[in-house]
């Protein structure tokens, strides 16, 4: 029980470190970067509370992305242009670049593997492009649902 | 009927002497609404109120808004053309304003201010169509630069096509370049503009979108606002460049930490993400091209990282040189991907995904390239 909370609580700082630097990379105002420590951070818990509940990574960043997204939406007034940013900064630290990376760099392994390595070369990129191409899918579907549902108003008259 | 055909043709003088003013919007507008509400087949030109929302006052406006929907539901009758306008009330509209009914026979139109009282409209003479084009052009285009989605970039152009006077507005987004036409009356217009390198500024995105507020709200004429525009880029206030470099080393050493990576390679991965972001921000300056940027950048990173990691006896290496690579993965574009295919816009998915794909492989072959010097057991 205590490892998971030290690693729950690891987890979440280091998520939401990397949302605030990816923040300023972004040239996100000053004032919303503890907001986007915050935003990135609630992603990650979320993400491990559902990975340590069995649920796989796709499964659990769908769920870390929909509550970001929809806490986004109930805290932030309706026609901010602030909450999209919140979301979007809070999401970077579960797009699953380094799987991305190793799922290349499998399939350039194949190039040069040994017949009998083939397979496993094969196999380890396969599985690492559709863990990428899931998660970004459910990653990207959960930021949308709370727009889908809310969405900005078209304003003409004011 | 007699006394209904009478009731009308004095209306349609009234509008007609107003109309001849045309001292006021307030006039244009309420004399549209009235044309409207008198002839079925007529369309009001600009909706009410488009031609200058702020002439309108704000109490009346907000009313009107609000009971516009619940007005033609309960009136399925009114005009056709009128009919689904999102500005125009139906023909028999009754509004209640603090508990008070009023009607166009009664009250409506003396709720709307005097025109002799007011001062003389600027925006009587509207912008060309072909400025309020160039407008939506620059508009979409800082919007794609800045990391918009599709969507957005969509809406904001309508609703500033719409506050400036158009009857309709259409936008076709794609990668490199945005098309957009304008209607107004009888008039249209088409134009393309090119857009540039797709990037990620929030601020400048944010900067954008106060000034579209202003422009609906009408407290910015259309000169006004592509003057403002054109010089977004350049007021939009950025942080340091070191302060970049070490938050963006900071947040993929962050990374490295959420994949297992060991305290001794924190500081490697660190130092090599920001020496990649520096050579990043150097080469982009120059107008490198961006491809050949991500495999420089990778190849940096990664090395430095690598290295590092190495020397300090980290037993993760590997991981360190994939972590310091991750300032290259465009989140914000997949993102943007997922979003714009989902809010049906596939060709501008299909572009931007295309894209990302080139960037990860150019990322991989430096990363590749990377490791293969620094871990030879590979």
């Amino acid at each position: 029980m205590n490892n998971f909370w030290i690693h729950f609580f690891h987890q979440a700082f280091f998520g939401g470190i990397a949302a605030a630097g990816f923040g300023i990379l972004f040239n996100c105002p000053p004032r919303m970067i503890l907001q986007c420590f915050g935003s990135g951070a609630a992603a990650l818990a979320v993400r491990t509370a559902g990975q340590a509940a069995g649920l796989d990574l796709p499964e659990a960043s769908f769920f870390a992305a929909l509550v970001v997204a929809t806490a986004e939406r109930l805290l932030h007034k309706f026609q901010s242009s602030h909450g999209s940013i919140l979301s979007l900064v809070g999401c970077i630290p579960m797009v699953p670049g380094s799987i991305a990376a190793k799922g290349l760099m499998n399939l350039f392994a194949l190039l040069r593997a040994h017949p009998s390595e083939e397979i496993f070369a094969a196999t380890n990129a396969m599985k690492n492009l559709l863990e990428v191409t899931f998660t970004l899918a459910a990653i990207g579907t959960a930021l949308a649902i709370p727009r889908l549902i809310y969405p900005r108003k078209m304003l003409h008259l004011s | 009927m007699a006394l209904v055909f009478i009731a009308e043709v004095m209306l349609s003088l009234r509008c007609k002497l107003l109309e001849s003013r045309n001292t006021c919007s307030m006039v244009r507008t309420a004399s549209a609404y009235l044309e409207c509400w008198k002839c079925p087949n007529w369309r009001a030109p600009n909706g009410f109120g488009a031609g200058n929302p702020a002439a309108i006052s704000g109490r009346f406006q907000r009313e009107l808004t609000m009971n516009n929907r619940s007005l033609q539901q309960a009136n399925p009758t009114d005009p056709g053309e009128t009919r689904g306008h999102p500005n125009v009330l139906p023909m028999d509209a009754t509004l209640e304003i603090g508990g008070e009914k009023f009607s166009v026979d009664r009250g409506l139109f003396e709720m709307l201010p005097n025109h002799r009282n007011n001062p003389p409209d600027k925006t009587t003479s509207l912008p060309p169509l072909s400025d309020i084009a160039r407008l939506s052009l620059s508009i979409g285009r800082l919007l794609m630069e800045s990391g918009e989605s599709g969507r957005i970039i969509h809406e904001e152009i309508i609703r500033v096509a719409y506050a400036l006077s158009c009857d309709s507005a259409e936008v076709y987004c794609q990668h490199a370049a945005i098309i957009v036409t304008l209607r107004r009356g009888e008039e249209f217009c088409v134009q393309m503009g090119k857009v540039g390198e797709h990037g990620v500024n929030l601020r400048q995105s944010e900067a954008i979108k106060d000034t579209l507020r202003r422009v609906a709200r009408g407290d910015l004429e259309c000169s006004a606002a592509q003057i403002e525009f054109d010089d977004v880029p350049h007021t939009t206030p950025s942080y340091p460049i070191w302060l970049v470099c070490l938050c963006t080393g900071l947040a993929c050493s962050a990374f490295g930490r959420l994949f297992g990576v060991d305290w001794p390679a924190f500081f490697p991965v660190l130092i090599g993400t920001a020496s990649g972001q520096w050579i990043r921000h150097a080469l982009i300056v120059r107008k490198q091209n961006i491809f050949i940027v991500s495999g420089i950048v990778s190849f940096a990173s990664a090395f430095l990282a690598g290295l590092g990691a190495r020397l300090l006896g980290s037993s993760h290496p590997e991981t360190a040189t994939v972590a310091a690579v991750l300032l290259l993965v465009p989140g914000v574009a997949v993102l943007n991907i997922q979003m714009d295919a989902i809010e049906g816009k596939p060709n501008l998915a299909a572009a931007r995904g295309l894209r990302v794909i080139y960037l990860l492989v150019f990322m991989t072959l430096g990363l590749i390239a990377a490791q293969r010097l620094i871990l030879p057991v590979m």
